[in-house]
């Protein structure tokens, strides 16, 4: 049995290959306390449970540990401050004449480390606001009531700038720290609108600034604030995002209303690490930022990003982020995957196809490379390891169900991944393959218990029975409303 | 080999859990849609905000010694007022019964006989044996001879069959 480098028993724990009988027993409470199956009806926290309750057995045990010691590859040194557990589909792959399927749930837990812990990062933001005359009214009132809420809950060593745009760009506030909180806040209420959607020239501005204070130990965050539809510049966005990804920034995204192009703004969030809201009320923009300063100010790493080299005759099909913020990952290349929030794991699904392979293996690597985050409030701010995910192969077809925390995760996930096939259905002109797909889709969320969603759907299918002008907030409702059902239950969204 | 769908019929490679035409459920269902009765019910201490997911010690909400957490589903039958459980499924024109009867669980699916095992409560420990069963019992993976008496830590997994399930012992708080 091989062991890979990213499923072996220290890194479950987060514990380094010479850790003491007293660390691991220290690193194993910690694990109980926060996913014994007592205290969660979730089964990806069972699941969890048991992988590292299994690692405990045997690194708990002195003979056990030196037998298992023996087994792994010399070169490994798992991180520290970070549990990383995954979950497979299958224990095992077949022989077969088609391709085959596996999908891997991988979760990584902070652990942080009494010193890390009581080191607070400091925020580095930069935010970047539509002002165009779109804005007007009370979107633009409600950006500029919840900016000066954020400016409030800024800690002195926290950096704040502030960047409009419409037709041109022009820096508001410079990125600064010990902020003078009344000239600051007469400055966001001046706000004015008009002009057009310029996204570019607003991200340049808005990137220089965070750069200013750009530091591996703070939190490095731009967040853009659109209700609009950029033309003709798309490219230059992604290819400054391309440039961020990297660095250690991360570019989040508000879309207000319903003109927004979502696709472009879960794009270029998704290369940075980071994701993209849809605000339908103007009275969620709120909320958006009381969310994100909280998530912002409990995050133990940045930008975790793998470079991964899928094996031979294996594809990456598809990666998602399932918690925290909900959604796909780019796949080509490097992905990065997100934040690791301080408490929940960051969890991330990946669906692996397995093509025809040489009968005489009895192993098959799906993927290796190398992962990297930033973790602000650490001494040594950059977390280099090696990971390999693989498979053995057997002969006879899996005899076990799969793991009840994939199975869950597929569920919601197929909803999702439903609407965006049918989506790109329309858009190639094959209406009926898209007309079926979201009569299934809505069949499947009344099925489910969400009759709104399912209602939206069939509402949508009405207008393109009647073959009327595609619907841009339809397709946002559905959209985001079948991502936020992979939040965890209590956790509301925007969406909602 | 093909893994075909079977609402729509569309064909989809093996190892896929959901079709990606129609979004049925392409695996074997288990029984966590029912799974709504938690079988321990504790007050929960508020939790400090500042350490957002972090419950209480996992030894202070278990109300009898000993419980079984059926992996799969993510329940927990606490064992309380005897000193021996016999664990199994029930069946017609069975004579014995099972104390702790797992049929609601797909025991039968499982491979779990109808009197499976027996689990002994002492004042200090707790033990398993195997009645003989046609599937055998695993303990932490390691198949125990039937009839033979092992002893149990918490966090143990038994398997009967290939039914899961963990013991969680209540410990005294260190």
């Amino acid at each position: 049995m091989s062991t890979t480098y990213l499923d072996n028993y220290y890194a479950r724990l987060g514990v380094p290959k010479n850790a003491s009988a007293e660390e691991i027993r220290s690193a194993y409470h910690l694990a109980a306390r926060r996913l014994h199956p007592d205290t969660s009806d979730d089964p990806t926290t069972t699941e969890l449970f048991l992988q590292i309750q299994q690692a405990y057995e045997t690194l708990s045990d002195r003979s056990k540990r030196k037998t298992y010691d023996a087994s792994l590859p010399p070169d490994i040194d798992p991180p520290t401050e970070i549990m990383i557990n995954s979950i497979y589909s299958r224990p095992a792959l077949s022989h077969l004449q088609d391709s085959q399927l596996v999908y891997v749930l991988l979760d990584m837990m902070a652990k942080p480390s009494e010193e890390t812990n009581e080191k607070n990062a400091p925020l580095n933001i930069s935010l970047v606001i539509d002002t165009s005359t779109s804005m007007a009214g009370s979107r633009m009132d409600m950006v500029k009531a919840s900016a000066t809420q954020l400016l409030r809950q800024l800690r002195p060593d926290d950096s704040l700038a502030i960047t409009t745009f419409n037709d041109r760009a022009s820096v508001i506030v410079s990125a600064s720290r010990n902020h003078d909180f009344k000239t600051l806040e007469s400055q966001i209420s001046l706000l004015t609108t008009g002009g057009g959607t310029e996204i570019y020239e607003g991200l340049k501005k808005g990137v220089a600034e965070v750069s200013r204070n750009l530091s591996l130990s703070s939190h490095n965050h731009i967040i853009l604030i659109t209700d609009g539809r950029t033309y003709g510049d798309e490219q230059k966005c992604l290819d400054l995002a391309g440039e961020i990804s990297k660095k250690s920034v991360t570019i989040s995204g508000l879309g207000i209303g319903s003109e927004w192009n979502d696709e472009f703004l879960d794009t270029l969030t998704a290369m940075t690490g980071g994701n993209c809201v849809y605000a339908q009320h103007p009275k969620e923009i709120r909320t958006y930022f009381e969310k994100k300063f909280t998530r912002l100010s409990n995050t133990f790493a940045d930008k975790v990003s793998m470079e991964l080299r899928t094996g031979k005759d294996v594809e990456l099909r598809y990666a998602f982020r399932l918690s925290p913020d909900p959604a796909p990952l780019n796949t080509d290349g490097s992905i990065t995957l997100g934040a690791i929030p301080l408490g929940p794991s960051l969890s991330v699904l990946l669906e692996f196809i397995v093509n025809p392979f040489d009968p005489d293996l009895d192993n098959v690597t799906l993927a290796e490379g190398g992962m990297d985050m930033y973790i602000p409030a650490r001494q040594i701010p950059n977390l280099n390891s090696r990971f390999s995910f693989d498979r053995p192969v057997r002969m006879s077809p899996d005899p076990e169900p799969p793991p009840q925390a994939l199975v869950k995760a597929m569920s919601r996930l197929s909803l999702y991944r439903m609407q965006d096939q049918a989506r790109r259905e329309l858009s190639n002109g094959e209406v009926e393959k898209a007309t079926r797909r979201l009569q299934n889709l809505a069949t499947q969320l009344l099925m489910s218990g969400q009759p709104e969603l399912a209602q939206t759907v069939m509402l949508e299918l009405k207008e393109i029975e009647t073959g009327s002008l595609l619907n841009h907030e339809a397709k946002k409702k559905i959209k985001y409303g079948t991502r936020a059902l992979l939040l965890p239950p209590g956790e509301d969204d925007l969406q909602q | 080999m093909s893994n075909q769908c079977p609402n729509c019929h569309h064909h989809e490679l093996e190892g896929a859990l959901f079709c990606g035409e129609c979004g049925t459920k392409l695996v074997e269902q288990s029984g966590l849609s029912t799974a709504q009765i938690p079988a321990v019910e504790s007050p929960q201490e508020p939790v400090n905000p500042d350490i957002p997911h972090s419950p209480p010690p996992p030894t202070a909400t278990i109300e009898s010694p000993i419980s079984l957490h059926i992996v799969d589903t993510g329940q927990s039958i606490p064992l309380v007022g005897r000193q021996e459980f016999t664990i199994g499924r029930i069946s017609e024109g069975q004579a014995i019964l099972p104390d702790v009867d797992l049929t609601p669980y797909e025991a039968y699916d499982r491979g779990v006989s109808r009197l499976h095992a027996t689990v002994k409560l002492y004042p200090e420990r707790f033990s398993i044996t195997d009645l003989g069963s046609s599937n055998g019992t695993r303990l932490n993976n390691q198949k125990i001879a039937p009839h033979q008496e092992e002893f149990l830590s918490h966090g143990d997994i038994i398997t009967l069959g290939k039914f899961k399930i963990q013991t969680l012992i209540r410990q005294e708080e260190e």
